[in-house]
């Protein structure tokens, strides 16, 4: 049996060596207990982890998840985390000693402002050297401006990009939610305003009724919606991204939960990959979709992943 | 400022992924099942290093099976550690209240399931066994009988045991093997057996039971676990009270923040998962602590 060679899925985006093209998606993913089970170094291209506001955030009332058989779950996590200076000190470190692949750092904030201090402290933290990019993730309310969503308004996204890339020359991924008419103009606007790649898609919103109960089973009414059940949805979203924007890097996530929806979506257009809820169904899955991802590109003769890379757009 | 593990075992085996045997899968009650599972390159090989080694009190995350050979969403099922074998294999006692469980009871010797673990902290090892007092409800029994079962045998580990019914004992065998009958109190709500209603009123009705008691090991649904804590702070306020949490968990491995527990001291609520599930019941936040925790159906 002969699979394609270790470099075949190999990616060089924004300068950043990427070992392999799959990495995780933001918040579904504790690298310490995933290298435990997996030997990362082997399997994950980066981590990505749990978005960290400026604060600590205790998050959301439980219930905060309901399982949806079949097509994936809601999330209303609320973004629980320590914070920032908790994650700088204790959190970075440790993932760097996971697998030894590249750190992307999720960060969320209420105000460009706060955007701005999280990027000068992290410029000066130690711990700097450990990451390699940032993800954006604009899905906050913009608290200085009436509780618009970031994620929503091309002009807020310009802003936010631009002003962060005057404070950190860390390569900018901008996560962008789809619960919008049309993702485009947020694409252009932040791929204008410098940002090395787009993040395609955040969760989509949903909510789910306890029929004996009577009511919405999570507290908050709705959540994020993710998993097998909105792959189709993220795939649309990244094919039209990447019409759009065809020299724009996109990495392509949303329900991503075997290798045939891994290399479509490549062929949608996306040059690196992230799987978040499928790990909580199989902790295994970054080894394996590793493995069947090669054997595929073997058996098509593919010797590097670029050529699948928007192929279903030629 | 991180929480620490209240009792992580020394030599805590690290967690694996990975395909399992089913050895045996046997109804033990009208909605009671004991499922016995082995790696499955440790039944080709019978490498011993290859089989589990588990320390009471921590769990497995097991995955649901295919239905019709076609991968399927489905988070794992948290499942307390109740057996391990001198095979490498353990065992798991779980009660079908729920599409997932349902589909455990459905397979059959031969059958394949994967399975994360161990995962989680453990029961306290320290705890003197003749002076530990384990109060158990419904299938949250099983960590307790684990963790006797590695200590003298009879054991001189008192055991008070609620269920709704005589026939909701399921393991009344493996009771027996462990504890004696001066140390056991099975309580039942209906009365079918042994004490007429709860473990609270039982443990009231029987103070020899609570003697001498320096620890407590509580495993059960919430509101029992709740009213145990109650009675300890009445009557036995100098002893040692863990609770074994049995939340929610859509993911087992400190991923997804959705089985988390306020914990005094702590500025943030802890993942049960990663830091528990066992817990000092004095540190816990009992007052926000959720009413609806029970283990994945």
């Amino acid at each position: 049996m002969t699979t394609a060679t270790a470099s075949a899925t190999q990616q060089t985006i924004a300068g950043i060596e990427f070992p392999h093209c799959i990495l995780n998606a933001s918040g579904c993913f504790n690298p310490v207990t995933f290298h435990q089970l997996n030997h990362l170094g082997a399997c994950l291209g980066g981590i990505v982890t749990k978005t960290t506001t400026p604060e600590p955030r205790p998050g959301n009332p439980l219930p905060r998840t309901v399982e949806l058989p079949g097509v994936g779950m809601l999330n209303s996590i609320g973004l629980q985390n320590p914070g920032l200076t908790h994650v700088l000190q204790q959190d970075i470190p440790t993932f760097a000693d996971c697998g030894n692949v590249p750190i992307i750092l999720s960060i969320a904030a209420c105000s460009t402002a706060e955007f701005a201090d999280m990027a000068a402290a992290i410029e000066a933290h130690p711990h700097r050297r450990h990451i390699q990019a940032l993800e954006v993730n604009l899905s906050c309310p913009n608290v200085a401006k009436g509780g618009v969503d970031f994620g929503k308004s091309p002009e807020l996204i310009a802003d936010i990009i631009t002003t962060l890339k005057q404070v950190t020359p860390l390569p900018l991924f901008a996560k962008l939610t789809p619960n919008v008419a049309s993702m485009v103009p947020m694409a252009e606007s932040a791929m204008a305003a410098g940002a090395s790649g787009i993040v395609a898609i955040n969760t989509v919103l949903g909510a789910h009724i306890n029929i004996h109960s009577k009511k919405a089973t999570l507290p908050r009414i709705s959540g994020g919606y993710s998993g097998p059940g909105i792959f189709p949805i993220a795939l649309h979203h990244v094919l039209t991204l990447k019409r759009a924007l065809p020299t724009a890097t996109i990495i392509g996530v949303g329900g991503i939960s075997n290798a045939e929806n891994a290399i479509a979506m490549l062929m949608a257009g996306a040059s690196l990959l992230q799987v978040g809820t499928q790990c909580f169904a199989n902790p295994s899955v970054f080894g394996q979709l590793h493995q069947q991802l090669h054997q595929y590109m073997a058996d098509e003769g593919i010797t590097h992943m670029d050529e699948l890379v928007g192929a279903a757009l030629a | 400022m991180p929480a620490a593990p209240v009792c992580t075992a020394p030599n805590t085996p690290l967690p694996t992924d990975t395909l399992c045997c089913i050895l045996s899968n046997v109804q033990v009650g009208p909605t009671l099942w004991i499922m016995r599972l082995l790696p499955q390159h440790h039944a080709a090989t019978g490498q011993a290093a290859s089989g589990f080694t588990c320390h009471p009190g921590q769990f497995v995350m097991v995955g649901l099976p295919e239905t019709s050979g076609v991968p399927s969403f489905s988070f794992r099922r948290p499942m307390s550690v109740y057996q391990t074998h001198d095979d490498g294999s353990l065992s798991i006692f779980y009660k079908v209240h729920g599409r997932g469980t349902r589909l455990f009871s459905e397979l059959t010797a031969g059958n394949t399931l994967a399975l994360t673990g161990p995962l989680g902290n453990t029961l306290p090892q320290d705890a003197p066994p003749e002076s530990t007092l384990l109060v158990g409800g419904g299938i949250g029994i099983a960590p307790l009988v684990c963790w006797a079962s590695r200590h003298l045998s009879p054991s001189p580990t008192r055991l008070v045991y609620g269920v709704h019914s005589q026939a909701d004992i399921g393991i009344s065998d493996a009771i027996e093997s462990i504890f004696t009958k001066e140390h056991t109190l099975i309580c039942t709500d209906d009365g079918s057996t042994g004490f007429n209603g709860n473990v609270v009123a039982g443990l009231t009705k029987n103070p020899q039971l609570t003697q001498g008691i320096t620890h407590v090991l509580i495993c059960g649904p919430m509101p029992m676990m709740r009213a145990t804590w109650q009675f300890c702070q009445t009557n036995l306020p100098d002893a040692n009270v863990y609770v074994s949490l049995e939340e929610h968990m859509p993911c087992g491995t400190g991923s997804c923040s959705g089985c988390v527990v306020d914990v005094i001291d702590e500025p943030l609520p802890v993942k049960s998962c990663q830091v528990g599930p066992v817990f000092l019941a004095s540190r816990l936040q009992w007052a926000t602590t959720s009413v609806t925790a029970g283990s994945n159906a």
